[in-house]
């Protein structure tokens, strides 16, 4: 497997805070990988440092085979990157930042750039300033999309949206993968947001990186267990780094097992729970990020 | 188009307004400049220009401040969310379209105005590429500067918190060097090396401002190179260091300025004393911090003989002794004091000097107190000693260094409106004559250019109103000088790097200004008739520095005497 992205150890201080620490992350090539994690978890942090926007205190990271500390005017030629806290030039209208744009990529799409405006729906003449949040993360998304670049890069591009512009918003980004898929690295805290989108997810909490793996496996390993005793009460969860409490009630408990996954799993759940029902239930992806986000920062068995 | 083109173009409709304005504002105030003078017939024309003059020079100086901040800033090259960093746009590329425009708005274009107005001046034109070049490089210097303070910052607020902070600072440190000064400044009188006057060759300056120049720009490209406030931060660390080096350590290349072959006769510039009585008067260093308690200073009525027509001579303190009749012996205690000297004992030799060049037997203007025939500085001594040897006699000698100038009369102007005189660097012109009771007000306008390639400094011009017939003349005083040069504040730089131009590199400028006749200084009110007044003429008299010759001088019968409360110093 290629990756468009790797990181070793890559940490970043302000001051005495420590940002991101020990960062080691693998993005795969083609792959649209969320890094998710709630506000503060460093998501922004570790963006801004693949995007050489800040220099990493240690560590180092790849992007698209270069190290990050040298991303130069030739490689953001093949990359995008769009960032809710960008500063866009807002004196221009999205005509006139696609035309300040385009001399600057020599695979500056005009078609693509023209049918994304409609699909987006972009008013091409009113300047940026006067444009709202959404429209303008739309305009700044089709500046960063129309030269089909290798790498999109989106920090929160959805945060405040309403539903209607973050479909529209994803549609694109879709529509242009669709032509000729690049990676997409796209940060949240919010699941919702990439569900759609994610086919690879990171987890970051408090600078500290907590896996990653592809949505699938992540949805095929985290099953809620929903045990009912045959006695009065319920039975007791026993000690398993993989079994993580939920909720008990009448002669009902319910917990999570990270790793369903395994080829043991149902044995190990028969032996721990002798003659009682044991039903399994499949967990959307929103459930395990809330479960993910509520643990310590060593989620037992979270790592990839 | 290259990307620089396409950046430059960018920026070019976003601030070309504000540039056009800009340059408007440049042009009104050259106009201004220009006009002023000869515009300014009274007093509340002169209020609405000197109003509109301020006004001009203000936004002129503002304008360029905010137009480079908003242009720098425009790609921020601080923080991490400027639209730009992630974009395809070599860091190179931008800085050239920055430079570019803001080169052109502001070096090339005052440049272009200087020019134009030094042509409708009729500047020679050997001397405008010179004074053109000056303010090129000078503005280049201040763009530069402002454009490395606006890189370290994103928005306008931040740049005048930084500006803010920098002027405090320097405030400090102006006000902690005052403080050590005063602190270490020596008390009472000082023995220095006094030397012969000399020529300062015009490189050290030219260096230094090159020098700034290359350092400035070395700080703007390495924080469009690094995007590090610590980089270039210490890239002017190391550049202010650079300059006090070279400040300090540039050989000065001075050399003598040289004297005429008639001072090496036998009997050339020589000092005799028309008395053995030298007045003593309590020492006054001539400075707050310096309090010149419990030393006296003694003058003696100096003659120099042996003098061209046409030249003035000034002693200047070199070393004094007296030896007494007990063997004790008086050294000077300090040095360097000059005063006039007289040709005899009515006349100072300025005023023969002048009266020489005008061709006239006679000033009419009294000599004020004070200015006349007086006494040359010969000696300090502690108080204590003036106590126990005031009344004794003994023999001075002192050694002297006296300085020497020239004084001719460039031009002769009659009392014309438009009459004109012009050297290389000078012109005077007639713009009005007003007859009054007894006197006579010419108002004038004198167009001056100099630069820091000069290598001397310009003669000090005096006027005067001559009477052929009856030989007579009368010298004016100038009031109302109106004008101002841009150089001055470009000056005040280059004095602040503390290496000496040549010349007073103050540009080119117009000044007008009203001379009257008499000058009215003296005790004696001198009155003009309509008569004299109809056959006068305007005289341009040229003083020139020249070289310095050393002298001594040997004084019998000495003797310390009380000043009596009249004497002046």
């Amino acid at each position: 497997m290629t990756y468009a992205i790797e990181t070793q150890d890559l940490t970043r201080r302000f001051g005495r805070t420590e940002a991101v620490h020990g960062l080691t992350l693998q993005v795969p090539a083609g792959s649209v990988f969320a890094l998710l994690g709630p506000n503060g978890a460093g998501k922004t942090t570790t963006l801004k440092l693949l995007m050489n926007l800040l220099r990493p205190t240690r560590g180092t990271a790849t992007v698209l085979g270069t190290d990050s500390r040298r991303l130069d005017a030739r490689a953001f030629e093949r990359i995008a990157y769009v960032s809710e806290n960008q500063r866009l030039p807002e004196w221009m209208t999205p005509r006139e930042l696609f035309d300040y744009c385009r001399p600057f990529y020599p695979t500056w799409d005009d078609g693509l750039r023209r049918r994304l405006e409609s699909d987006l729906g972009l008013p091409p003449e009113a300047r940026l300033r006067t444009l709202s949040r959404g429209t303008r993360m739309k305009a700044a998304l089709l500046a960063s999309l129309a030269y089909r670049p290798e790498l999109v890069v989106l920090d929160e591009p959805f945060t405040g949206l309403d539903p209607v512009v973050r479909d529209e918003l994803i549609r694109g980004l879709l529509d242009v993968s669709a032509d000729r898929p690049p990676t997409i690295l796209v940060s949240s805290h919010d699941i919702d947001e990439v569900e759609r989108l994610a086919d690879w997810v990171g987890f970051i909490r408090d600078g500290r990186f907590q896996f990653a793996e592809p949505v699938a496996a992540l949805l095929g390993r985290f099953r809620l267990i929903e045990v009912v005793a045959s006695g009065d009460a319920p039975p007791a969860l026993p000690a398993d780094p993989h079994w993580l409490p939920h909720d008990s009630a009448g002669r009902t408990l319910r917990f999570v097992d990270t790793r369903h996954d395994a080829p043991d799993a149902a044995e190990r759940m028969a032996a721990a729970f002798p003659d009682c029902d044991i039903r399994t239930f499949p967990l959307p992806l929103r459930e395990i990020f809330v479960i993910l986000a509520r643990r310590s920062p060593s989620v037992p068995g979270a790592e990839s | 188009m290259t990307h620089a083109a396409h950046l430059l173009r960018t920026d070019l409709r976003r601030f070309g307004l504000a540039i056009a304005l800009w340059v408007l504002v440049l042009i009104a105030d050259t106009v201004l400049q220009g006009v002023r003078p000869a515009l300014n017939t009274d007093l509340r024309l002169s209020t609405v220009f000197d109003l509109l003059a301020t006004l001009l020079f203000a936004s002129r100086w503002l304008g360029m401040i905010v137009i480079v901040a908003l242009v720098v800033q425009s790609h921020a090259l601080v923080g991490s969310e400027a639209f730009w960093m992630t974009r395809p746009i070599r860091w190179r590329d931008l800085l050239a379209s920055k430079l570019a425009l803001l080169v052109t708005a502001f070096v090339v274009a005052p440049a272009l105005c200087d020019v134009g107005l030094m042509l409708a001046s009729r500047v020679p034109s050997a001397e405008i590429p010179r004074v053109a070049l000056q303010t090129a490089l000078f503005q280049c210097l201040w763009l530069l500067l402002f454009m490395a303070l606006s890189s370290w910052t994103r928005n306008l607020a931040r740049l005048a918190v930084l500006a803010g902070c920098v002027l405090i600072g320097l405030m400090l440190l102006l006000n902690v060097t005052i403080a050590v000064m005063v602190r270490n400044f020596p008390e009472g009188p000082q023995l220095t090396r006094v030397i012969v006057r000399t020529m300062t060759s015009p490189a050290g300056a030219i260096v230094m401002l090159l020098v700034a120049i290359v350092l400035a720009g070395a700080i703007v490209a390495v924080q469009y190179r690094t995007r590090l406030i610590r980089a270039s931060v210490a890239t002017a660390a190391a550049g202010i260091a650079v300059l006090y080096l070279i400040a300090n350590f540039w050989p000065s290349q001075e050399r003598p300025r040289p004297v005429p072959g008639w001072t090496n006769g036998a009997d050339a510039v020589r000092l005799v004393s028309e008395s053995p009585e030298a007045e003593f008067s309590p020492f006054d260093a001539g400075s707050p911090w310096s309090p010149g308690g419990g030393w006296r200073i003694g003058s003696l009525p100096l003659r120099i003989t042996g003098i061209e027509d046409g030249w003035v001579a000034t002693p200047r303190l070199e070393n004094g002794t007296i030896t007494f009749g007990d063997g004790a012996t008086l050294a000077t205690a300090g040095n360097g004091y000059s005063g006039p000297a007289r040709a005899s004992a009515d006349d100072t030799l300025s005023e023969v000097a002048v009266r020489h060049a005008l061709s006239v037997t006679r000033l009419l203007e009294p000599v004020p107190e004070g200015m006349g025939p007086g006494l040359a500085p010969a000696i300090v001594v502690a108080q204590a000693d003036f106590e126990k040897y005031q009344g004794a006699t003994g023999t001075y000698r002192g050694q002297f260094v006296v300085d020497l100038d020239r004084v001719v009369a460039a031009a002769t102007l009659p009392l014309q409106v438009g009459a004109t005189f012009q050297d290389d660097r000078h012109r005077i012109r007639i713009d009005q004559v007003i007859p009054q009771s007894r006197a006579l007000s010419v108002r004038l306008r004198q167009f001056t250019s100099s630069s820091i390639f000069d290598s001397t400094h310009p003669p000090q011009v005096t006027l005067y109103l001559r009477n052929r017939s009856s030989a007579e003349a009368v010298s004016g005083s100038p009031r109302g000088q109106i004008g101002f040069s841009g150089g001055a504040m470009h000056m005040s730089l280059a004095v602040g790097f503390s290496v000496e131009p040549a010349a007073s590199g103050t540009g080119f400028s117009i000044t007008g200004s009203f001379t009257r006749f008499p000058a009215g200084y003296g005790e004696r009110i001198v009155e003009l008739s309509r008569e004299w007044l109809s056959q006068a003429e305007l005289v341009i008299l040229h003083t020139i520095t020249e070289g310095s010759v050393t002298r001594s001088v040997e004084v019998p019968g000495f003797r310390m005497v009380e000043a009596p409360a009249r004497s002046a110093r």
